[in-house]
């Protein structure tokens, strides 16, 4: 496209050059002419200012007489002057030719100093999938912009769903999960309590709590799953409840349980296996004794008819967490549920994990985990300093 | 796609450019027709191109394209639009593309509408003009390219400088800059007229008018650019003797010497050699203006060093232009024959007498705003001295006095002789009244500084004395008071536009003295509900509040001013920071009366609650504005004088077969 406009622009200009050129010139009128009739102007103008007082008798006659004068000069010029002449076919020639070279020449310096080929990039049409550098605090940005939006279009349209799960997932990827619950709650309710979206908002207001659950955000994950028990979210959360009550084997029987119905190629499977492994060397067991229940097999055929119950094992009133909120893995295997929005929601966990650090540096496993998240998000200079920052705690 | 179009298309132009420097002017001297109005065309194109290209930069702005370096550095997305637009020409980079782009419509203007001008002069001064083009472009895309890409882009931009986000400040550089390169114009056909060795008759009809339009700009844009320095900068003043401020006044100076000589060339066929002088030194000082201010030399000496690739760049082609200019003036100007004669006591005496005052002004400021970069260099940055107000108070009021003066005698001579006791007799009201009014203020102000005395006296003088040479020219009480009211209707526009400049200047003059002499400053800190009288004005501070602009925080301070118990106004001064380069701006809050302007400026607040203020009373201030304004009311008055426009001449012979191509 660019091509073809400076294409065009090129054309357009050499033939503004050459059309009238080939076309030829009517021969102007000789050069004394010009002058004679300024002085025949001047001597009209004389007459007006003598008649107004500008100028004295004996001087206007003076002026009369000078510019007489120069108009007989005038004549006298136009005698001796020198015919103009057209331009001869060789002179056409050599400017057909300099008009042709100009815009190779244009050309060539372009491709020394311009960036051909580079689109635009006006602020509103951004999505920065190529600025890696400071990608998360630029996505932030336009998403916010996004969020902004879409409100707008919402105010319009406030019983739209479509809109407020958008704006509920944009919001989730800013890492704002307390708005995030809020769009979700309004989604949730417009839909009949849709399971998918059930679990969203419970899954945000689980994130808004710094990962503490409640009952209500526990029943609203059973809910889920009682409605659609193929979703991988609500067993995900359901198991990670259970470990950070202490039941760390019913944890991983409830994750092998979600990997028993799940295609084995879903991208989340391999951390689900780490957080069964984990669980397993924390809590003493052997992870590869723990078989699928029945009803997770009845899941993969496609004929589950009923699901176990469950409690919640943790809440507002359980004892201080075995596991303290969800470590990145956790995170990171949740949002394999939903891979459009997991980089960015990595993101708001490690960007609160490295906040934390900052105002409290003395934690060593913190910081373990912040290299390692950062590593996973292929952030290597951010890992390189948390790596600095804990040697340097470490030596003291 | 958009912004690497215009960087082509400002390339493109410097392709063109270059032919128009070649064709025509090989064209002129062949008395090749065709070569010759090949500059019509490529003028046209020239300013097409370069439309292009400002138009592609001011949609990158407008659309916050944070993949352009010039955008990043001078814009931010949370700007207003006006500021976007404005920061186009808000920097370095931009404001040579306005530069170039005003020269190209000028060209084009040439190309359009000098239908009258030899087509070998019009040629010649295309092609000069196609040259001073090529010299800007090479600047533009060798070392100050705006359309430089970055990538990845960047999140936001850095803003433009918040003194800058202002309504006066948007249309300022613009303005000045329609002066400079007006001037070009006149440059352009001075050295046309050097290269053929004559000066035509339509020659300085030509000009005068293009000289005449940039006169206006700058005139304008100095005016707009100290009233934004009036009420932005917060100090109660309007001209500081700033290098900046210089810069601009000198091609002013030396623009006005030229306008008035151009008069003389037209009239009176003499003076040429000194006018295409005066052709080259305004655009010298044009040139010399644009660069002082853009390439940060004036900062520091140093400044330029450390960007050698543009202060290089700046110097050779200041020296090819104006060393070039020179040179071939030296050759050249001899040849120039003058025809009429002239007594020193006479009209062109006087404007002689105008131009040696003006000239020498200039030289003064030149010398003066370059005479610390001297020093600076010299000592390697040990010395540094600063040349301020009182240095160019103490040498320009004395010399522009004495110009004043005469500019009331100068009208009433006759060209070729004049009678100067004649003239004299006939301004005995102005110099009775302008004594009685010094006399007056001598007693009034008792003791102050003896120049509230002079302005007075000579703005008086020169108020007066031009409106009597009206009167003289209308034959006011000599003739029945119809007739001569039929002959007030009836004078040229260009006579009207003289006595409009004059008394203009004569209203600044006085604006200037008011200002300058009389200023009443207090500072103070101040609660709410607190009062301070000043020049017998009661400013009652009646509080401060947090407000949020677009993109600046700001405190908003009430004052409510009264004289004699009747409100008189309320002004509102504002403390702004400007969040993205956390710079703090003042606005002042200003009334204006045609007595004088009610100043207040708001400060620091104070942990007691208080702010500490500033109230000015600026006398005459408006006397100043309103001063400029006839200037420029005048001199386009001047411009719509139909003398401006004489037919051409028709086509002696039409070569068979040939079509008239315009």
């Amino acid at each position: 496209m660019f091509w073809v406009l400076a294409g065009l622009m090129t054309i357009v200009v050499v033939a503004l050059l050459l059309v009238p050129q080939l076309r030829g010139y009517a021969s102007a009128a000789r050069r004394a002419e010009y002058d004679v009739n300024v002085y025949k102007d001047q001597l009209v103008e004389l007459d007006r200012d003598q008649a107004e007082g500008r100028i004295g008798g004996a001087e206007a006659d003076a002026a009369r007489l000078e510019i007489q004068r120069r108009l007989l000069a005038a004549a006298d010029d136009a005698e001796g002057e020198d015919a103009q002449s057209a331009a001869s076919g060789k002179g056409k020639a050599m400017i057909v030719a300099a008009v042709l070279t100009a815009p190779l020449a244009a050309l060539v310096f372009y491709l020394q100093t311009g960036s051909p080929g580079m689109p635009d990039f006006p602020l509103a049409e951004r999505t920065d999938q190529h600025n890696t550098q400071s990608a998360a605090s630029v996505e932030g940005q336009s998403m916010q912009q996004l969020a902004a939006r879409l409100q707008d279009r919402l105010r319009e349209n406030p019983d739209d769903p479509r809109g407020w799960i958008l704006l509920g997932r944009t919001y989730a990827n800013t890492g704002d999960s307390r708005q995030a619950a809020a769009a979700y709650q309004r989604a949730v309710e417009l839909t009949n309590r849709d399971p998918e979206l059930l679990a969203d908002w419970a899954e945000a207001r689980l994130m808004a709590r710094e990962g503490t659950f409640t009952p209500e955000i526990f029943a609203d994950f059973l809910e889920a799953r009682d409605k659609n028990p193929l979703l991988p979210k609500p067993w995900f959360y359901i198991g990670l409840d259970k470990a950070m009550g202490g039941d760390l084997e019913g944890a991983a029987q409830i994750w092998t349980d979600l990997l028993a119905f799940q295609p084995a190629d879903a991208p989340f499977v391999a951390a689900i296996r780490d957080q069964i492994a984990r669980a397993a060397r924390d809590g003493g067991f052997d992870a590869a004794a723990i078989e699928p229940s029945e009803t997770a097999k009845k899941l993969a055929e496609g004929v589950a008819d009923s699901l176990p119950k469950e409690a919640p094992s943790s809440g507002e009133s359980a004892a201080a967490p075995v596991v303290p909120g969800p470590t990145q893995e956790q995170v990171r295997a949740a949002q394999e549920m939903t891979a459009e929005d997991r980089q960015a929601f990595i993101r708001s966990m490690v960007e609160r994990l490295a906040e934390k650090l900052e105002e409290n540096p003395n934690d060593p496993a913190g910081w373990e985990r912040l290299i390692r998240a950062y590593d996973v998000l292929g952030e290597t200079e951010k890992a390189e300093e948390a790596r600095e920052s804990l040697k340097a705690l470490q030596a003291n | 796609m958009i912004a690497e179009l215009g960087h082509f298309a400002l390339i493109l132009a410097l392709t063109v450019a270059c032919l128009q420097g070649v064709v025509p002017l090989v064209g002129a001297h062949r008395g090749q027709i065709s070569w010759m109005r090949f500059a019509d065309q490529s003028s046209v194109v020239q300013f097409v191109l370069v439309a292009i290209s400002f138009g592609c930069l001011t949609y990158a702005y407008v659309t916050s394209d944070f993949s352009l370096v010039n955008v990043v550095q001078n814009s931010h997305s949370a700007k207003p639009m006006l500021y976007k637009i404005s920061g186009v020409w808000g920097n370095h980079e931009g404001s040579m593309l306005l530069w170039v782009l005003i020269l190209a419509i000028f060209g084009a203007a040439v190309a359009l509408f000098g239908r009258y001008l030899p087509p070998a002069l019009k040629a010649r001064a295309l092609s000069i003009q196609a040259l001073v083009a090529i010299g800007f472009y090479l600047f533009i895309l060798l070392t100050s390219n705006p359309f430089e890409r970055m990538f990845p882009p960047a999140q936001d931009g850095q803003d433009l400088n918040p003194l800058l986000q202002d309504p006066g400040l948007a249309f300022h550089p613009p303005m000045l800059y329609l002066g400079y390169v007006g001037f070009s114009m006149a440059f352009s056909f001075a050295i046309a007229a050097l290269i053929e060795g004559r000066v035509d008759a339509a020659w300085a009809r030509w000009v005068r008018p293009w000289t005449l339009a940039a006169w206006c700009f700058l005139t304008g844009g100095i005016a707009l650019g100290s009233w934004w320095a009036y009420y932005e900068l917060g100090w109660g003043g309007f001209w500081f003797w700033d290098p900046v401020e210089n810069a601009s006044f000198m091609p002013w100076l030396i623009g006005t010497a030229l306008l008035h000589s151009c008069v003389v060339v037209e009239k009176r066929d003499t003076m040429k050699s000194w006018t295409i002088f005066l052709a080259i030194v305004a655009f010298s000082f044009s040139l010399l203006g644009t660069f002082l201010v853009r390439s940060g030399v004036l900062t520091s000496v140093h400044a330029f060093a450390t960007d050698p690739e543009r202060g290089v760049f700046i110097l050779i082609l200041l020296l090819i232009v104006i060393g070039g200019s020179f040179a071939l003036y030296a050759w050249r100007a001899p040849q120039l024959k003058s025809t009429g004669l002239f007594q020193p006591i006479s009209r062109e005496g006087a404007l002689l007498l105008n131009n040696l005052l003006m000239g020498t002004a200039a030289g003064v400021v030149l010398l003066g705003t370059l005479y610390p970069l001297f020093i600076d260099a010299i000592s390697n940055g040990q010395d540094k001295i600063s040349v301020g107000a009182p240095f160019f108070n103490a040498v320009f009021i004395p010399l522009m006095t004495p110009m004043v003066a005469a500019m009331a005698v100068g009208p009433l001579l006759a060209w070729k002789r004049g009678d100067l006791a004649r003239a004299l007799k006939t301004l005995w009201l102005a110099f009775v009244a302008a004594f009685a009014l010094a006399v007056a203020t001598w007693v009034w102000q008792s003791g102050q500084s003896p120049w509230g005395i002079v302005g007075v006296a000579i703005g008086s003088w020169l108020a007066i004395g031009t409106l009597i040479e009206l009167a003289e020219r209308i034959r006011l009480f000599r003739l029945p008071l119809g007739q001569s009211l039929r002959r007030l209707v009836n004078q040229p526009r260009a006579t009207w536009g003289m006595t409009l400049a004059h008394f203009g200047l004569a209203l600044a003059v006085f604006g200037v003295t008011g200002a300058g002499a009389w200023k009443v400053e207090s500072v103070q800190s101040m609660r709410p509900g607190e009062t301070v009288t000043v020049s017998g004005y009661e400013f009652r501070f009646d509080g401060a509040a947090e407000k949020q602009g677009p993109n600046y925080l700001t405190t908003e301070a009430r004052f409510t001013v009264s004289k004699d118990g009747d409100v008189v106004a309320q002004l509102f001064p504002e403390k702004r920071v400007y969040t993205v380069r956390q710079m703090p701006t003042t606005e002042a809050g200003i009334h204006t009366l045609l007595s004088g302007d009610l100043y207040a400026v708001v400060g620091d607040s104070k942990s007691d609650g208080s702010y500490v203020t500033r109230i000015y009373f600026n006398p005459l201030v408006a006397w100043m504005w309103i001063g400029s304004l006839t200037m420029v009311l005048g001199g386009a008055l001047s411009l719509s004088d139909r003398r401006f426009r004489i037919g051409a001449p028709k086509r002696s012979a039409v070569p068979a077969g040939a079509q008239p191509a315009e």
